[in-house]
């Protein structure tokens, strides 16, 4: 095999910009970026959606679609200028001078398609080898990403695999053709965090080896574990650009600092609780939960096994785990919406849900319901698709007992309490951004006057400076209106900030429940060392010292 | 984060492409309302007689006094596709409605009625399905006759398993449906959370279904019509002047053309529109 | 939330498994929609205005004495109570007898031997030629600029068209005009070209439809992305990913159609005069051979329940995830 020599690949973009024709003119996507990439180092390109950090990764390979207008006053790969490349030769240089890696495997692989098949197609687009040479390659470079027993793997689908041999799996088929240079689009984003350090420790082991990594990211903590160089981006422009060691220690521009700050690891610890909470009857107790439900295969699973915790009045209960650990079923059977097997749990000092010969009915539970509400990952699946924000907020201030004659005015009151402007209120939430559609998911929330609020993975679609804003708002609402939280997140970041009390489940049962302080920093359980690990491993952010009172 | 940024975004709707779909729902509208226009007062449209024969101009070929031609009796086919228009739509309309008005019985059954229901509501679609719409619909002539009320009552039926399934479809996704629940999380009873979201939600699409469904079932009922189980022979009907217009296909292709143009335009009209519609619907105003 | 991961060492088995028990499931089903189909036919034509017995004696015109009219009735149990009317010719059918014609004076089956064959060509032409349009006209020119919308344009034109319209007219064209093609019969392949492209120019159009957006849905894919940036050129993209993706709707459909291209043989069959199930399955309908009718219509839900059975297996042949199975 022919391995063009490595000082010969350096990538040269010099003011790039990328701009795909709109309705009213030319719309902007990515405005003047400039960077070298060599072999053997890392370039970050961090920013929250919309930044153009993945237009600009598509641009490097080609592939930034017909309508697209680039302009550079450079752009070139180890002296072959790329503007001017026509498409035969574009695709010969994708794949073998410059790979690509895309966020969640599961997808970015085929998924009707063993994976063995995936890679081997790498090697022949680009007539490498024969077709036994091929198999070989296969299993050798699965072996080389880590993945035991390759000759099975490379059989399987994308689906029959776990998240992290997937994402290898993926890996894998960029650097078949052994390219110089890697572009890793959110390479890790939607996995576990154990698998995410997994990931890590692969992408560093090829930068040692010699490939010139192109991160791009939305976590600043994360690229920041692996860059050399990091450039922010902002709506298509360069905010800040420079030595990662030095951003990290004096960001210049106030963006920056904002993205750091609000890095969840970087949030103060919660203060202690109040020790009065202790003392206070639980508002909600469950005890020995486990439910079974049929998968998609018609195949009987037990997904929650023997799950109990108490949540006491003004106090956050955090709810962790990785995905499948049975978080999401625990939030549903608290709601009452999944039936457990066995188990019941008490809200209010009254059964809420029971199991054996005489159940609680929905039709009891109904009148109590508006003491629990509940905040989703998605909000916008929650909302009726013909209703405004009016008319989300009235029907709830009706499951809550107020006369249609005070609607108006409690409407300004909440959409005021989650600082959002009035006049959104005759907004359709398809309309409205992904930060604005949560706050009035929390609006509806509050408006029944809970006691309780389920909040399943509420940040976890957002942007990390919004979800910084969701947070504080919630966290807020809380201190005035006195609500408990029972709030799920696979984020420790998350988890630390905002909880005071964490049960840790995994395979659907609780492995370890304690004060978040505690747990979190002396965790007990291999798994929660594991899962705290991770997360530190994960961010090269020093978490910072736990200040005095909430900011 | 889970939003995953694909093939950076898709291009934007290209600008011929645009005026292109705007000119084609507006000739849509057009001929729809045209139809309407010829189906209520056809006289308004043409002087002559659907039915009066003038067997000296038999078989004229399209030109200037006959734009369509004459049939084998010298009637003027034009004439005779514009008085058809009523029939047609009738036809269409009332065996859409029939057809629809039995998919919503079924699809409330089988989605609010439990899983029971939902399971022989399953079956009964199964078993409707092994009948093919025009065997269906052949078996009912069998039992009813012919004439209009037969046909709408036999392309109804016959047509009504395949929007049964795609209503019962739709009533069973909006009921588990992310705002469905939320609203039982607020407490909200079940006929409340039927009567304002499984209701509006699962039907608002059948708008849609309904004006494409028109264009459909006129072609069915044109099938059964060219079979000779709708109106007998000089009746101005689509679908009987095609079976009439099939005798004499070699010497009078004109009699066979354009009465089936009025079909496929209807049907293509409605379709046009349908979309148009469910694109406003989605709010895809693009 | 993700289930857990399928165990490796035996995807085979568990697939035959999945395949086996989705086949009996069919199959259970089937018998369940023949014996709905058999019940819902006998009630049909036991409501039917008309008497079968006058078909049994050749048709209104005979005018038989009351006498005969006796015979007939005793001689084909007409004259017992509906209930065991019903029940005797529930445990006839599931003998696999299917009795007698009335109008044709020979076994219903027999008329099945000699008409079906016709008929099964004729719908299994039409349905190759409508995929082969269909698959033509997505491939080469989803996502090609305005080759792409005019063939689109197209498509709908063509799943518009009413089958007997466009059978006259491809008579008239192709068989009047330019003696290309035998107007009638079913002599040779030449024959069967004429009413297989009536039948399959609406169909092809419909099939193009769904796999168009099926396949514009798969183009939009991550993992095409992916093979793009391995290399691969837009053909094999589209040939080895993207087209598979696209064929499941068009595989259920096809299902479907297969029902349906029995229905749409009826005006076909009459118009190019060709032998088979359509026509014959009209002529019965129109003399109250109340046999032959079940007869067809029963051979028709087979045919539905056998195309079912297909595409279930075309299924789970293109998309090997357990899939639950088609609603």
């Amino acid at each position: 095999m022919t391995v063009p020599p490595r000082d010969d690949a350096t990538l040269v973009v010099e003011r790039l910009s990328v701009a795909f024709p709109g309705r009213g003119g030319d719309e902007v996507a990515v405005r003047d970026i400039s960077f070298t990439l060599r072999p053997g180092r890392v370039v970050a390109l961090v920013g929250e959606s919309g930044s153009g950090k993945s237009v600009t990764a598509r641009t490097l390979i080609g592939l930034a679609g017909p309508n697209a207008r680039i302009s550079a006053s450079r752009l070139s790969l180890g002296g072959r200028d790329l503007l001017s490349l026509p498409p035969r030769a574009w695709r010969d240089l994708r794949g073998r001078d410059i790979g690509m890696v895309l966020q969640d495997a599961l997808v970015a692989l085929d998924p009707l398609r063993p994976v063995g098949h995936e890679i081997a197609e790498a090697l022949a687009a680009h007539g490498w080898g024969t077709r036994d040479s091929r198999r070989r390659r296969v299993q050798d470079l699965l072996g080389q990403v880590g993945i035991p027993d390759p000759a099975l793997r490379a059989r399987q689908r994308s689906d029959e695999l776990s998240g992290g041999l997937r994402q290898r799996a993926l890996i894998a088929s960029a650097i078949a053709m052994d390219p110089p240079l890697l572009i890793a689009d959110e390479p890790t984003t939607a996995l576990d965090p154990s698998v995410q350090a997994q990931i890590l420790d692969l992408l560093a082991t090829l930068r040692d080896r010699g490939t010139g990594l192109l991160i791009i990211s939305h976590d600043l903590g994360f690229v920041a574990r692996l860059a050399d160089e990091i450039v922010v981006l902002r709506h298509g422009g360069v905010v800040e650009q420079g030595d990662t060691r030095r951003i990290l220690a004096h960001p210049d521009h106030p963006y920056t600092r904002a993205l750091l700050d609000a890095a969840p690891g970087r949030q103060p610890r919660r203060p202690a609780p109040p020790a009065t909470g202790d003392r206070a009857p639980p508002l909600l107790t469950a005890h020995g939960l486990s439910i079974t439900m049929r998968g998609p295969d018609h195949v009987d699973r037990r997904i929650v096994e023997d799950v109990g915790f108490a949540l006491h009045p003004g106090r956050t209960l955090g709810l962790i785990g990785e995905s499948g650990s049975g978080k999401t079923t625990t939030a549903r059977m608290v709601m009452g919406f999944a039936r457990p097997d066995s188990g019941d749990i008490a809200f209010l000092d009254a059964p809420w849900v029971t199991t054996g010969r005489h159940p609680v009915a929905e039709r009891e539970r109904r009148a109590r319901r508006h003491a629990m509400a509940m905040i989703y990952q998605d909000p916008l699946g929650s909302f009726d698709p013909r209703w405004t924000v009016r008319e989300i907020l009235s029907d709830a201030l009706t499951a809550g007992g107020q006369p249609g004659t005070t609607h108006d005015h409690a409407i300004t009151a909440l959409l005021e309490r989650v600082r959002l402007p009035a006049a959104l209120a005759g907004r359709l939430p398809r309309t409205l951004s992904g930060g604005q559609r949560q706050r009035v998911a929390i609006a509806r929330a509050v408006a029944v006057r809970p006691a309780v609020i389920v909040c399943d993975e509420p940040v976890s679609a957002l942007d990390v400076s919004v979800q910084a804003q969701v947070l504080g708002l919630l966290d807020e609402l809380q201190r005035d209106l006195g609500v408990a939280y029972l709030f799920i997140s696979h984020d420790l970041g998350v988890i630390r900030q905002m909880c005071d009390d964490v049960l840790v489940m995994r395979h659907g049962r609780i492995v370890e429940a304690g004060p978040a302080g505690e747990v979190l920093s002396a965790p007990r359980h291999p798994f929660t060392r594991t899962l705290v690990a991770a997360a530190d491993h994960l961010s090269a952010l020093p978490p910072s010292a736990p200040r005095i009172g909430a900011s | 984060m889970t939003s995953i940024p694909f093939a950076g975004r898709r291009p934007p709707a290209l600008s011929w492409r645009l005026p292109i779909r705007h000119a084609g729902v507006a000739l849509a509208l057009l001929y729809l309302v045209l139809l309407t226009g010829a189906a209520i007062v056809p006289h308004a449209f043409t002087h002559a007689d659907p039915l009066a024969i003038a067997p000296r101009d038999a078989f004229h070929p399209p030109g200037w006094q006959h734009p369509f031609g004459t049939d084998q009796s010298g009637r003027d086919i034009l004439t005779r596709v514009i008085y058809g228009a009523r029939q047609s739509l009738l036809l269409g309309g009332g065996a859409i409605t029939l057809s629809l008005s039995i998919a919503i019985v079924l699809a409330l059954v089988g989605g609010l009625g439990g899983p029971m229901a939902a399971q022989g509501v399953r079956w009964l679609l199964d078993v409707l399905f092994a009948f093919p719409t025009l065997v269906l619909a052949l078996l009912f002539t069998a039992t009813l006759g012919t004439g209009v009320g037969p046909l709408i009552v036999a392309v109804g039926v016959g047509s009504a398993a395949g929007y049964a399934r795609m209503v019962f479809g739709q009533v069973l996704s909006v009921r588990r449906a992310g705002y469905v629940e939320a609203a039982r999380a607020l407490g909200h009873g079940p006929l409340r959370i039927i009567r304002r979201h499984i209701l509006p939600n699962a039907f608002r699409p059948l708008v849609v279904t309904a004006t494409m469904g028109v264009g459909q079932t006129i072609v069915w009922s044109a099938a059964l019509s060219f079979l000779g189980l709708g109106a007998p022979p000089p009746a101005a009907e689509w679908g009987t002047m095609l079976s009439m217009g099939r005798d004499f296909v070699a010497e009078a292709w004109w009699m066979t053309l354009f009465p089936g143009l009025a079909i496929v335009l209807t049907m293509l009209s409605t379709t046009t529109a349908g979309r148009a519609l469910q694109r406003r619907i989605e709010g895809r105003a693009a | 939330m993700t289930g857990p991961i399928v165990s490796p060492e035996r995807p085979a088995r568990g697939r035959i498994c999945l395949l086996a028990r989705r086949a009996a499931l069919r199959v259970g089903g089937g018998v369940l929609v023949l014996f709905a189909a058999a019940t819902l036919t006998f009630a049909a034509l036991h409501l039917t205005p008309g008497d079968p017995v006058t078909a049994i004696l050749g048709g209104p015109s005979a005018d038989p004495t009351p006498e005969t009219i006796a015979a007939a009735r005793r001689e084909y149990g007409l004259d017992r109570p509906l209930p065991v009317q019903y029940g005797l010719y529930i445990a006839r059918l599931a003998q696999g007898n299917l009795g007698q014609s009335f109008s044709q004076h020979m076994p219903v089956l027999a008329v099945l031997r000699t008409q079906a064959p016709p008929t099964l060509e004729l719908m299994l032409a039409a349905l190759a030629l409508a995929w082969i349009l269909a698959l033509a006209s997505v491939l080469l020119t989803a996502r090609r600029g305005p080759a792409g919308a005019v063939a689109s344009v197209i498509e709908t034109i063509g799943a518009g068209l009413p089958q007997f319209w466009l059978g006259i007219l491809l008579l008239w064209a192709l068989a009047f005009e330019l003696r290309l093609f035998p107007p009638a019969g079913n002599a040779g392949p030449l024959s069967l070209v004429l009413p297989a492209l009536s039948l399959a120019i609406p169909l092809g159009g419909f099939i193009a439809q769904v796999t168009r957006e099926s396949f514009d849905l798969a183009l939009d894919q991550p993992f095409i992305l992916s093979a793009r940036a391995r290399g691969l050129g837009d053909r094999a993209v589209r040939l080895r990913h993207a087209l598979r993706h696209a064929l499941l709707p068009g595989i259920s459909l096809s299902a479907w159609a297969i029902g349906a291209l029995v229905g749409n043989a009826v005006p076909i069959e009459t118009i190019f005069s060709r032998k088979g199930l359509g026509r014959e399955l009209f002529l019965a309908v129109a003399t109250h051979d109340m046999p032959l009718v079940t007869g067809i219509v029963l051979f028709i839900a087979v045919i539905y329940i056998l195309a079912g059975l297909a595409a279930d297996t075309l299924y789970v042949l293109v998309d090997p995830r357990m899939k639950a199975p088609r609603s």
